[in-house]
């Protein structure tokens, strides 16, 4: 099984082919806001390096976010459209997981800046006992508390139940909350840079797993991770009239 | 918490703009403007001023009616317009969360609606109008990068005047 | 760098699949050598915009997602085509909204690479006259093109399809813009071309004598600041005065104003060059004061006139294919690193 894992979701463009276990390919290039330039370039290239055709792909793995809306969708086209066109599955999965599910830990916290003080998150167990679904057990991964968004300054609260484990802290802002944590007394642990990010070669083994688990995406209903509202933290409207 | 307020009198749309571009110089992007405002205060006025001195060239309308325009100048600058949204929810479906996260100068008219999901970090400007050409304009800063401006802002104008 | 990609010459029939999101609608097409249109599906979000009043753009780029797919089946299943029966796929590269333009021309480039064939990258503004084209294959040349929207007002000359030189242009506002512009001074709404010429219906065109710009240089460029400055003046004046203003009279003499200054220049061209025919395109071609005076002019200099079909007026994409056709036998291809560029000039 050969598959193509495409990620624009973030600064980096990233780019994998896996074939069944072996990594054949990995291109993760801190590219900011040049996704739509490069990605098929650099396709094509790695199509030329390995003498193999878009008809050889046998599935595809895309990143949905969250992150830059329009830089989002120009993964998800081209999976969309390469799915089409040669009936292949396509699946598509959160960069907040991809991060999680590249790390061997037993509570994992992945994070990507969402600015002015805040992160989009979501929190993970690889911990066998936690694991209930099938999925679950298969992909060794439980999603504790869905992605959304916060203030850095609130983590400790938000991990309170957590606060006698330890914790890994994956992606931006790693420095800010460990910072806030530890303060908090929280068990935490960062990672080194080559593990900090979403890694394409997780991506497509990701995509892999679910297809293989019959968990493919509809292409036609495909879309990116849009964040639902985020609670409202702070009374603006008061202070600054409404 | 007390907030630093600054005052400034304006006579004229030039006097305004010339104000904007005061502030538009002490931005260090990313940054986030919200314009509070009856209708024709002169809130569109202030964006062109801020806009133009970031060195946007050409014109500067006021984004009513597609409520997001985005300017490419060397600075990357993206100017909302709120006035027709009705529900917070509607922001969600315009993109508004995606916008705040550009390495952009944002500029918003009419925030009122989206305060809620408005995090901090951001300057305040409320204009109100006393006569036809004689404009309020009140500056605020939330959060310490806004505060700073805002005290730099005061620094400024105080020694010119 | 680019694979070899396969075409074909222009004795054989070369198939276009070409896709447009740059702004509210998302279209698929497929066209037969240019100008024979097997299938046209435009797909209109107006409906989402509406609310609004205007086009919001994170709106439109997630409509295009979702559309783009069930249209491009469409397209190519009235077209009775695969894939694999495509010789080249087009798609706008600009000018728009960039967020949209991307689904598009991403959609196009990932079509180009896994197919092998030639990408085609397409200039929104030329697809809009070569609309033209397709309702008219039979427009004789060399003709001259006028195209006047809300965002270009080009006087464009024509030898055959494949290439055009640009004559004049405008050297401030477009046409379009000077009409959305006095109309929301007038309080007239928006879209201003349509309100204006309403408005005008009623009035005298000689009511009120508004400057004509003189180009100093004797070129055929276009200039309508001078004209938006005084009619705004006058208004101004009027008020300051006390006295009333006839909404009729003033929107009946800007549009003579702006006809005027549009079919001079073009019938100036039309006298310098030797051509056959003369095309209007763009929303303010459906100005009915403009094609009426330019209809009564060119009839006296015995050219042939033309203005686009409603349906084609709107954005399709069977214009876009139109243009692709011609820069396919031009081999005019695009590389897969090329961007939307949402301010392209034509």
């Amino acid at each position: 099984m050969l598959i193509l894992g495409i990620d624009t979701s973030t600064d980096y463009l990233a780019l994998s082919l896996l074939e069944d276990n072996l990594v054949k390919a990995e291109y993760n290039l801190s590219l900011k806001r040049q996704h739509s330039e490069k990605l098929l370039p650099l396709m094509e290239e790695l199509f030329q390096t390995f003498a193999i055709k878009a008809q050889d792909l046998d599935a595809i793995a895309v990143s949905i976010g969250p992150g830059s809306f329009t830089g989002l969708r120009i993964a998800i086209t081209t999976a969309k459209m390469l799915g089409r066109i040669f009936d292949i599955p396509v699946k598509g999965i959160s960069t907040l997981e991809i991060m999680a599910a590249g790390q061997r830990a037993d509570y994992i916290l992945t994070m990507l800046d969402a600015r002015r003080a805040r992160v989009y998150y979501s929190f993970y167990s690889r911990k066998k006992a936690d694991f209930k679904t099938d999925l679950e057990k298969k992909l060794n991964l439980k999603e504790l508390y869905q992605a959304s968004s916060i203030k850095i300054e609130q983590l400790a609260e938000l991990l309170s139940a957590y606060k006698g484990e330890e914790i890994l802290l994956l992606g931006d802002k790693t420095d800010k909350a460990a910072e806030i944590l530890k303060r908090e007394n929280f068990n935490v642990i960062t990672a080194d840079p080559e593990n900090n990010y979403p890694r394409s070669a997780v991506l497509a083994r990701l995509g892999r797993d679910y297809i293989n688990l019959g968990q493919e995406d509809d292409i036609y209903q495909l879309k990116p991770a849009y964040l639902k509202k985020p609670q409202a933290e702070l009374n603006w409207q008061q202070k600054y009239g409404g | 918490m007390t907030r630093e307020e600054l005052k400034f009198i304006s006579s004229s749309a030039e006097q305004s703009i010339e104000f904007a571009k005061k502030i538009a110089a002490y931005l260090d992007p990313p940054s986030l403007i919200l314009l509070k405002g009856e209708l024709g205060s002169g809130k569109t006025l202030m964006a062109q001023g801020i806009a133009s001195a970031l060195g946007y060239e050409d014109e500067v309308t006021s984004p009513t009616f597609n409520l997001v325009q985005e300017y490419r100048a060397a600075q990357e600058i993206i100017h909302m317009d709120l006035y027709r949204l009705d529900k917070s929810e509607e922001l969600i479906e315009i993109g508004f969360e995606d916008y705040l996260n550009r390495d952009a100068v944002i500029l918003i008219e009419w925030p009122e609606i989206a305060l809620s999901l408005i995090p901090a970090d951001f300057i305040f400007i409320e204009i109100i109008k006393k006569t036809n050409d004689k404009r309020e304009i009140i500056i605020s800063g939330e959060g310490k990068k806004a505060e700073r401006l805002v005290e730099r802002l005061f620094k400024n104008v105080n020694s010119r005047d | 760098m680019n694979a070899k990609r396969n075409y074909k010459n222009k004795e054989d029939d070369i198939f276009i699949l070409a896709l447009e999101s740059s702004c509210d609608e998302t279209a698929a097409s497929v066209n037969k050598n240019g100008l024979e249109v097997l299938a046209n599906v435009v797909s209109s979000q107006v409906e989402l915009h509406q609310k609004f009043g205007g086009v919001v753009p994170e709106i439109a780029s997630r409509k295009h997602l979702e559309l783009l797919l069930p249209v491009i089946d469409e397209a190519l299943e009235k077209a009775g085509l695969e894939f694999r029966d495509l010789d080249a796929v087009a798609a706008t590269y600009g000018p728009g909204l960039v967020g949209g333009l991307l689904v598009g021309l991403t959609a196009a480039k990932a079509i180009a690479l896994s197919l092998e064939i030639p990408l085609i990258a397409v200039n929104h503004i030329a697809g809009h006259i070569y609309a033209n084209f397709i309702d008219n294959p039979q427009i004789k040349k060399p003709l001259i093109c006028l195209t006047i929207s809300g965002g270009h007002t080009d006087l464009l000359y024509f030898e055959d399809l494949k290439g055009y030189e640009i004559l004049g242009r405008t050297r401030d506002d477009a046409a379009g813009e000077a009409f959305d512009k006095i109309a929301r001074y007038m309080g007239l709404g928006y879209p201003g071309g349509p309100a204006i010429e309403k408005a005008a219906v009623e009035g005298d065109p000689q009511a009120i004598d508004f400057p004509r710009a003189v180009m100093a240089d004797n070129s055929f460029d276009f200039s309508f600041s001078g004209l938006k400055t005084a009619v705004m003046n006058y208004i101004n004046n009027q008020k300051q005065k006390g006295k009333e203003i006839d909404q009729a009279d003033l929107a009946a003499s800007f549009q003579e104003a702006v006809v005027d200054s549009l079919s001079s220049k073009l019938l100036e061209a039309v006298k310098k060059y030797d051509i056959k025919s003369v095309v209007l395109s763009g929303g303010v071609a459906a100005n009915k004061r403009l094609r009426e005076v330019v209809e009564a002019e060119l009839k006296e200099v015995e050219i042939e006139f033309y203005y686009p079909s409603l349906e084609l007026c709107t954005d399709n994409a069977a214009m876009i294919g139109a243009v692709a056709y011609y820069q396919y036998l031009d081999r005019d291809f695009a590389s897969l690193a090329i961007s939307a560029d949402p301010s392209l000039k034509l």
